[in-house]
């Protein structure tokens, strides 16, 4: 995985299971869509050995499930208890970012 | 598996549960990834890091991934493991004591013998507990042969019969040619049979370790009761706990021994000893101690799990195994 960092070293968020679970939040994907994706959107470039150690950790917790494929690229999709999971952790984020904009004065702080 | 050989092979970096169920993806994405070049280092060492996190974490060692049964599961194996480690540590213990009581002033004998009475308790007492936790687990042991289970474990069985055979085999020789030779040649003085006697003994602890990978092998194979899980569970407890009693035995006899009788530690004449380190007892004691605090990892992940525990089916099913 490579972690982009901007000119002062700090990293943006990137945990690769949230970064699954908000791709799969746009409709099901195979492995390969979901590195395309996730690099588009949060510029994060997993491994395919980081995808898939996050993905057997999300299915045996039930957070996202294999769909039928008579192909050997595997579509997953998220489930209700993904959904769930990845609106609590937007929500975490959502007041991390409030707090930080409150207090750097940032226009599109809290409301 | 279809893909490029070299993409296949790094696949094996993963358990074989992991393998049956992900590798044809990741097969897959490598080819999407890669087409035909050849991976780079630095992306066959993200396969192999991967690969490994896999093969821990289907152990059932560490994270709560697995379920409780196979994390409890997991930890009395640990214990197993550790227990064969600190009977090897054991024996190199039995052959430095040996007739340590005519060494010690009569004042300090009692001390040291009780420390070393305390040794021989409790090696009995985790060896009954082993026993015990092996004959819990026979009913399913029979039930998983006559299913056809011996295809599987005939490899490690065939292997820890044949490391038996070369004990047994090489003990003959071993003992006739101690009985030619005085007691001080027996210990240390004759170079030629103490090199044989390190030999026989790198033969024991592959033997050892030959049946501790073969219970192993079974034990990730089995379908355990609730019940059974926690008698293992139970008998892991006891057997940690004797390891730690004897480690602490163990530790006092050789501080005694190094404060009356330090000649003894060394092999030396009466007197002629100025230090009470002994290489072999320093070996001793650090090999009980990693045994007994690996031991207790393995108990806090038994009492982690103990509650939530139910009968599952074989852990080489649900999560992998330690030996593939």
């Amino acid at each position: 995985m490579t972690p982009p960092t901007d000119s002062s070293g700090l990293r943006r968020a990137n945990d690769p299971p949230v970064l699954i679970l908000t791709s799969l939040a746009g409709g099901a994907k195979h492995g390969h869509a979901l590195l395309k994706d996730i690099e588009s959107f949060a510029g994060v470039r997993l491994g395919a050995g980081a995808l898939y150690g996050a993905i057997t950790r999300l299915e045996e917790r039930g957070l996202i499930e294999a769909l039928a494929s008579s192909d050997r690229r595997r579509p997953y999709q998220i489930t209700s208890a993904g959904t769930r999971a990845l609106e609590s952790v937007m929500a975490d984020m959502r007041d991390l970012a409030e707090v930080g904009a409150t207090r750097l004065k940032l226009s599109w702080g809290a409301s | 598996m279809i893909g490029r050989p070299g993409h296949g092979r790094l696949l094996r970096w993963y358990p074989t549960s992991w393998r049956d169920r992900y590798g044809e993806e990741l097969l897959a994405l490598m080819q999407d990834e890669l087409g035909d070049e050849t991976p780079s280092a630095r992306y066959r060492r993200a396969i192999a890091r991967a690969g490994l996190r896999e093969r821990v974490h289907a152990t059932g060692l560490v994270g709560q991934g697995a379920n409780a049964a196979t994390r409890l599961r997991s930890g009395s194996l640990l214990i197993l493991s550790t227990w064969t480690l600190f009977v090897i540590a054991g024996v190199g213990f039995q052959k430095t004591s040996e007739h340590f009581a005519r060494a010690v002033p009569l004042a300090a004998r009692p001390s040291s013998q009780n420390a070393f009475d305390t040794v021989v308790l409790f090696a009995v007492i985790s060896l009954v507990a082993v026993l015990i936790g092996v004959a819990a687990t026979l009913p399913s042991t029979i039930t998983f042969l006559r299913l056809g289970g011996w295809r599987q474990v005939r490899r490690h069985v065939l292997r820890s019969v044949i490391a038996s055979a070369l004990v047994v085999a090489t003990v003959v020789p071993l003992s006739l040619w101690a009985h030619h030779l005085n007691e001080l040649q027996r210990n240390g003085g004759d170079d030629g049979y103490s090199w044989a006697v390190a030999a026989w003994a790198l033969f024991v602890a592959f033997a050892l370790a030959s049946w501790t990978t073969t219970a192993i092998a079974f034990a990730t194979r089995l379908t355990l009761s609730r019940a059974v899980l926690h008698i293992e569970g139970s008998m892991a407890m006891v057997v940690t706990a004797s390891m730690a009693a004897i480690t602490c035995a163990t530790a006092f006899w050789w501080d005694t021994l190094a404060t009356h009788a330090s000649w003894f530690l060394q092999g030396s004449s009466i007197g002629r000893s100025s230090t009470s380190v002994s290489s072999t007892m320093v070996g001793v004691v650090s090999i009980m101690s990693i045994a007994v605090l690996c031991s207790i990892a393995g108990v806090v992940r038994i009492m982690g799990s103990w509650r939530q525990c139910s009968t599952t089916p074989p852990q080489s099913v649900t999560g992998g195994s330690l030996g593939s």
